[in-house]
Parts: structure tokens; sequence; C-alpha cells
């Protein structure tokens, strides 16, 4: 069953003229997880607000995009509002700005459980609670009283991944989730990423410029150049066998660092 | 210099650069185009109408108004533009040394610069004028003394981010003199800091000085002044209320031709700006915003 | 926090007996000798040498200029700032009134500004762009162009005069305030909106208001949010908008003959009357040294971020 349709995107910039994204279509199947990749200012990130409808105004979009079988742009602002954070939710790229600097991180996350939820504060505390446990964050409690610049990014990052937990929103859009973080803290991030999919069953729109991440979780990739998409299949066959030249660059820049992180994230894996 | 040519796109950009110039060349040849000696007394004249001969009227002692406007913009204007350029000048001394030699000499400097700045500027100009007697020559010291300050800690932060670059680093260890290095390699690239915050204070200054005149503290009578002319036509208002008008304007209209240039100098100057060009401009913006109240209007 | 508060309030300490030391030195740079100044001002015809040393002595002037600032820094603690050179009277009695004055004046027109430099701000972020946000911005653009004076002089002619609806001097009633309060507001407001508005704007365009909608959150909410971190900004440059409005007044009090230090200061200028110039300096330089660590306190009670440096 397909989740997600997107035909014909075209995303413009009204001021310049410019074209960002340019005539993209691709589906997404219940419970697989599609990665998109390409260098920065390809339209990865445009492409990923224009499925939630959160472009600025002053950028153009034209095609379809059908969310569960529904053209998301005939939703009013509220019913599109209900959905997002329930039904589609993103995980940003920096967690450390992705919250409100200047109230603790819990006002945020009680604020979005009873945008979407009718449960008793104790119930919510209790949820969160058990949320950010889940993703190894250790006294809850104390999390949620600290200010985001108190916290390190790849706390942040399991904060978002644990908000994820509590919604248990159908797809998830994570815009380059482990970018900003270190080798190691990205490696436990992706972990977090993995189990979340197995847990709540959604599916998941993946970001990276990291080919070697896609590989680890994504079944379809997509390659985006200058907004165009370049090269689509599944994860194995596009490495395996690359049509697009650029894929193949990609592919084989990333080779020495990729196949050190395989196998350094499989040797882990096994234990 | 080609991104000043971002500047030639902006028609408003334009109009004021011709607005600026158009003004400084009447300034400072003053004598041979005001049609008349500008502290002429002609008591036949009295508030006397446009005419031929005197384009912009006649003031309460029949002084021509046009060449009174025409003289007054060595005050109102050359003079504060040169005000600038020695507080600008002593600023980029300071900051220079500050920024590109650090250690001790930043922090002493940096103090002084502190303590300066603890002082409201408005207030500090009125003590100094208190001490050395009214007068145009003792306003435009007062503003240098209370200008230079903020120019030296503005600088220093810009030659201190170019200082740590690479580049002069790699200048340093092979074995460039101090000189050569602040000649060749951060005078260059500091010199659009430098023009965007002179351009963004001369408005204020402007209003600030003729607000002192207007108060009877700067240019002294007969000499022709916007401020004062202004203070002049305010005394027979009720009566003459028309006489405002061409100081009013002269004022109004230079002030906002260096506000569009500054603004328009900054956009262009600015490599953040460059890509995108109506986005927000940021920190720099603001404390460029914060300049303009802290030399707050007269 | 409290500790934080102690600190900013403790730094601003020695700034206080740097200004005082300054202005204390910079009255004794005068050109003209102050023995002098009295003498003329009392209307002695032939001012003799003998006369000058006498009321040196008078002033206290032949004593050590350390000990003289010591003497001059305890009196001022005390709020006697001398006497006046020209009245002979008490500086405070001439400077407290009109400061009293100039305070009133200052505060309700620092709080028109703060209201209206949110309000416009605030309005044209959240229509950036459109046709209310340029036309606001350019009428500021030309009204911050006019200098107060000028704005001043036009509105006591045409509602003080040509309307008759204001009294166009003094104190008197509330009506009386309405003129002066109105031309600061709006040569300050002017200026005060455009950083509400540009940090509203650059704050919209953050990452936390994307993840905020991105998790379904109200645009009420985001709004609160928004308008919480930018005025963070503002409120630091609002504290410092009352001590500037406070030294700033000279021209507006003129205009309006508002009894008040600006006028007062003019007035001893023209005659150097130093010891109320001295004074009002030393007054307002601390009353401006006092907002700003109160607007850094206030800064750090709304920001965590800053309560860790210093």
């Amino acid at each position: 069953m397909t989740i997600l349709k997107v035909t014909g995107l075209t995303i413009l910039d009204e001021r310049t003229g410019d074209t960002l994204v340019k005539d993209s279509s691709f589906q997404l199947k219940k419970g697989t997880c599609l990665a998109i990749a390409g260098e920065s200012g390809s339209g990865k990130s445009l492409t990923c607000r224009a499925l939630m409808r959160l472009n600025q105004p002053g950028l153009k979009e034209t095609g379809t995009i059908l969310f569960k079988g529904e053209d998301i742009s005939l939703f009013t602002k509220k019913e599109m509002r209900k959905k997002r954070g329930r039904e589609i939710y993103m995980i940003m790229q920096n967690g450390m700005t992705a919250f409100d600097p200047s109230s603790v991180i819990g006002v945020h996350l009680k604020q979005a459980a009873a945008e979407h939820f009718d449960w008793s504060a104790e119930e919510t505390e209790r949820k969160l609670h058990w949320a950010l446990e889940s993703v190894l964050l250790k006294n809850p409690g104390e999390v949620m009283n600290h200010y985001p610049h108190q916290l390190s990014g790849g706390m942040m990052q399991r904060v978002m991944i644990a908000l994820a937990l509590v919604l248990e929103p159908d797809l998830i859009i994570a815009d380059e989730p482990t970018t900003a973080l270190d080798a190691i803290t990205q490696y436990e991030v992706m972990n977090e990423l993995s189990r979340l999919r197995e847990r709540i069953g959604c599916s998941m729109i993946f970001v990276s410029h990291d080919l070697a991440m896609v590989r680890k979780i994504a079944d379809e990739l997509l390659v985006m150049k200058e907004g165009e998409i370049v090269e689509c299949g599944t994860v194995e066959s596009v490495f395996r066998k690359p049509k697009n030249d650029y894929t193949s660059y990609l592919i084989s820049t990333r080779q020495a660092l990729s196949d050190h992180f395989t196998s350094l994230m499989g040797s882990r894996e096994q234990c | 210099m080609t991104r000043l040519k971002h500047l030639r796109n902006d028609p408003l950009a334009m109009i004021s650069i011709v607005i600026i110039l158009f003004t400084i060349i009447c300034g400072i040849f003053a004598p041979y185009i005001a049609p008349h000696d500008p502290e002429e007394v002609n008591m036949n004249l009295r508030y006397a109408p446009l005419s031929w001969e005197y384009l912009l009227g006649n003031d309460h002692l029949g002084r021509c108004i046009l060449s009174r406007i025409i003289y007054g913009i060595r005050p109102s204007v050359l003079w504060v533009l040169a005000a600038l350029v020695v507080s600008v000048l002593i600023g980029a001394v300071i900051g220079f040394t500050a920024g590109y030699f650090r250690g001790k000499a930043d922090t002493f400097l940096m103090r002084i610069c502190d303590i300066m700045l603890s002082f409201p500027g408005y207030v500090m100009a009125l003590a100094i004028i208190g001490v050395l007697g009214v007068g145009l020559e003792n306003i435009l010291i007062a503003f240098i003394t209370i200008k230079w300050a903020w120019f030296a800690r503005i600088i220093r932060t810009s030659v201190r981010q170019f200082a740590e670059a690479d580049y002069v680093r790699y200048a340093k260890t092979i074995g460039k003199g101090h000189i050569e290095i602040m000649v060749k390699h951060i005078i260059p690239v500091t010199f659009a800091d430098i023009a965007v915050i002179s351009s963004s204070s001369i408005s204020s200054m402007i209003l600030q000085i003729s607000g002192f005149s207007f108060l009877g503290l700067g240019v002294q009578a007969p000499t022709a002044e916007w401020g004062m002319m202004l203070n002049e036509a305010r005394e027979v208002m009720f009566t003459r209320p028309e006489l405002l008008l061409a100081p009013g304007v002269a004022i109004i209209l230079v002030v906002m031709a260096f506000n569009f240039f500054s603004d328009a100098l900054q956009i262009a100057l600015d490599p953040s700006t460059q890509e995108k060009k109506k986005n927000v401009k940021g920190n720099y913006l603001l404390k460029r915003r914060l300049n303009r109240h802290e030399s707050t209007q007269a | 926090m409290v500790r934080y508060m102690i600190r900013r309030l403790l730094i601003s300490i020695p700034v206080l007996f740097i200004i005082s030391f300054i202005t204390f030195v910079l009255m004794n740079l005068s050109p003209m000798d102050p023995a002098k100044v009295v003498l003329q001002a009392q209307g002695v015809p032939v001012i003799t040498g003998e006369l000058m040393e006498q009321t040196r002595e008078e002033l206290g002037m032949d004593r050590p200029f350390l000990i003289q600032y010591a003497d001059w820094l305890w009196s001022c603690l005390h709020l006697d700032f001398g006497t006046s050179f020209v009245t002979g009277q008490p500086v405070w009695a001439l400077l407290g009134p009109a400061f009293f004055n100039t305070l009133k004046l200052t505060l309700v027109s620092s709080f028109m500004v703060v209201l209206f430099s949110i309000l416009l701000g605030v309005i044209c972020a959240l229509r950036e762009g459109k046709a209310l946000d340029q036309s606001v911005r350019g009428i500021s653009f030309f009204l911050t162009a006019m200098p107060s004076y000028l704005l001043a002089s036009l509105m006591i002619w045409y509602f003080a005069v040509k309307l008759d609806l204001f009294p166009t001097n003094g104190t008197g009633s509330i009506g009386s305030y309405i003129l002066p309060v109105t031309v600061i507001t709006i040569s300050y407001a002017g200026i005060y909106f455009r950083v509400v508005r540009s940090s509203m704007i650059s704050n919209m365009r953050k990452d936390y208001v994307m993840y905020g909608r991105a998790c379904g959150l109200k645009e009420r909410h985001i709004t609160m949010r928004i308008l919480r971190n930018s005025l963070q900004v503002a409120i630091s440059v609002f504290c410092m908008a009352i001590p500037i409005i406070l030294g700033s007044t000279v021209v507006v009090e003129n205009v309006f003959a508002w009894p008040g230090v600006g006028s007062l200061s003019v007035k001893s200028i023209v005659s150097r009357d130093f010891p109320i110039i001295q004074a009002y300096v030393l007054l307002v330089a601390a009353a401006f040294v006092l907002f700003n660590a109160l607007s850094d306190i206030l800064n750090a009670v709304i920001n965590p971020m800053v309560r860790n440096d210093l």
C-alpha cells in the first residue's frame, strides 16, 4: 500500500523566478524507508518541507502530493496542523536549534502531546518519561527541565526521536538527522532511528548526503541534483549499478569512508 | 569594488548619491553659486515672497534664503562630514592597534572605550560644550570625543576577525612586517565595514548638530546654518510658518539621502546579503540599528 | 540568579566612580577660571587679583586636586552639588524639581515608545512585505529623517495654534504631556519598531518555528514563542531607551518650554554655570549606568543563556 505519492512536484522561487525543485515524482510504500541523497542545495529539504506544507510563502509549489490517498493541498490549515506531528512528523537536522531556546524542553514536548491527545497531565508526563527513557536518556524528569543549550546535540536528537515514539506518526521525515553530530553519536542516533521504525512501524523519508547511512537504514534511494531526481531505485540496485554518472561519482567518492563506516557499524551490530 | 556596481541597479541609491554630491559641491563652491551675500540685511525686503531675484524669498531681516541655505551646507553638512572623518580616523587607528596586536594593548584600549561609551553621548556633548563654551567648533570637538570610541569598538571587532584569518597568519609566518600586513591584507577587507558604519552615522550626526545650533549652542548669528535658520523661523512661525519650509526640507532631504545611501551601501558591501538580498541581515544590522539609537536624534 | 544580579550591580560601582571623576576633571579643564565666572556673575565691576584669590579660597580651589575631588564626591552623595555660580542658590534646589519634571516626561514617553514599537514591530513583521508593512516603514523613514525640533514646531503650530487643542508649554495638565510625548514617541518608536520587526522576522525563520509547526503546535503558541524570543533582544534595547531619552529630552523641553533639566542645562551652558552642568552630567550619567545594569539583569531573567556569562 502506498502511503505517499508525489507527482510532478515543482517548487519555484517567486521573487527570483528560479526553479528550485523540478518535476519530481516518487512514492513511498507503507512501512518502508526512502532515502533522499544529494549535495546541499539540491532541493532535498525543500521537497521534505513541501510534504508537510511548511515552505515559506514566497515559494510556489505545483504538482500533487497524495498522503494516504488524499491531496494535502486540499486540507484546511487546521486539518493540516492536526496531521503534522500526529501523522507526519519531522526530525530536524540540528536539535540544538529546533527547540525554543528560552523555555525548557518539557514545555515543547507537553504542548505537542496536548495538541494531539486528550491525556491527563500525569499520563502525559508518564508517557514522555517512558519515551525519553527508551531512547536511553537517563533522568527524563531532569532532561525535560533543561534548556536546549544545556544539552548536547546527540541528546537533542534523541529527544526528537522520543517525541516520535509518543506521537506515533505514520510517516517520519528525518532531514539529515545526523549531520551535525560526531561519528560515535551518529552511530547511536542511527540505531535509535532504526529501533524507532521497528517499534511504531512507520514509514520514513531519510534525507542524507552520507551514502553509508543510507545503506544502513533505507530500502529505496532517490538521488537529487540541482532540483532534479537523477536516480531512483532500491538501495542495493543503485549501489550495484548506478544508472547516472553523478550517482556513481557520489558512490565512488564516498567509498573509502563508507567502507570504514560500514565495517565499524557492522561489527558493532553483531555484539 | 565590483560590489559597488550593485548600487547602480538601485534607483533610490543613485538618486541619493546625486543629492549628496550636489549638496557637497554646492557647499564647497557656495560663494560662486549663491546669488547673494547670505548675511546682507535688507529691511525693505523683510518676508518678501518668492521672486526671480530671490528664488526662495527673504527672511525676517530681508536676507536671501536661498543663499543662506547654500552657505548653510558648510556648517550643517560639510563640517559634520569632517568631524565624522576625524572620529573615524581616530577610531580606526585605535581599533587597528587593539584588534591587530591584541593582548594588553587591546584590553587597555577597550577599557577606555567602555568608559567613554558608558556616558550617554548627548549628555557628554552638552558637558563638553559647557566646558569649552558655545560655538560650532566646540560642538564638533564634542562629537569627535564621544564618537571615536564607538568607531574604535566596531573597527576592532572587524579587524580581529580578519587578523585571525589564515592568510594573515601565513603572512606573519613568512616574516612580513606588521605595517605591510595591515596595509596589504587588513585595510582593504575592513574598508567595507568602516564605510558602512561611518555612512550610517552621518544622518544622526547631522540631525544632532543642527539640533545644538537650534538650541543656540552651536553656530552663532549671523552665520547661516540650517538648525539656526529653523530656530529663527520658529520665532515667527505663528505669522510666517512658510519660513520653516526651506531649511526643513533641506535637512529632511539630505538626511533621507544619507539614510538611503547607507542602507544601499550596506546591502552592496555585505557579503551575506549578496545572494539573498532581501533576507534578514542578522546581528550586524541589529547592531547598526542599535547604533542609531545610541546616537539619538536631536 | 541573585549572584548574577549582585555581580552586575557591583560592576557598575567602579564605572560610577570613573564617571564622577571624569565629570569633575572636565569641569576643571575649562579655559575659564571659575572664580572669574563667579565674580562676573555677582556683578563685581573690577576684578582684582586679590579678589580672585579670595574667591578661589571660598570655593576651596586652593586645596590639592584629589582632596577637592573627594570632598566634592562626598557632598554629591548627599545631594549637595554646591551652589549655582549665577543665582547663588543651592544646585539641588534648582536641579531637583527639574529632574523630577524630566523624569515624568521621560517615563511617560518611554512607556509610549515601548508600546508603539512593539505594536508596530509585531504587526509589520506578521505582515512582512505587505502594504501595511511597506507604508509604516516608509512613513517612519520620513519621520525619523525629520529633526525632532522641526516636528515639535510643526505640531505646536498645527495642534496648539491652528486647532487650539493643547497647551503649548508647561507641565500643568495631562493635555500638556500630549505634544511632547508624541514628538518623542514618533522620533524613537520610528527607530525602535524596526528592531522589534527585524528581530521578529529573523526569529520567524528559525528552526524552532519550523519544528514547532512540524509537531502540529497551534500558530498561537508559535507566535508567542517568536514574540518571547524576539522581545528578549528588544528588551535590552528598551531598557537603554529610558536613559537615552532622559539624556536627549533637551530639544523637546526647549521647544515646549518644559521646566526640566534639559532647559536648565542649556541655560546653564550659556551662562557658564558650572556646578549645575556638573550635577546634570553626573545625574544623567549615573542614571544611564544604572539603567544599563538593570537592562542586563532583566535580560538575564528572560534569557537563560546570558546568565552563565560574567
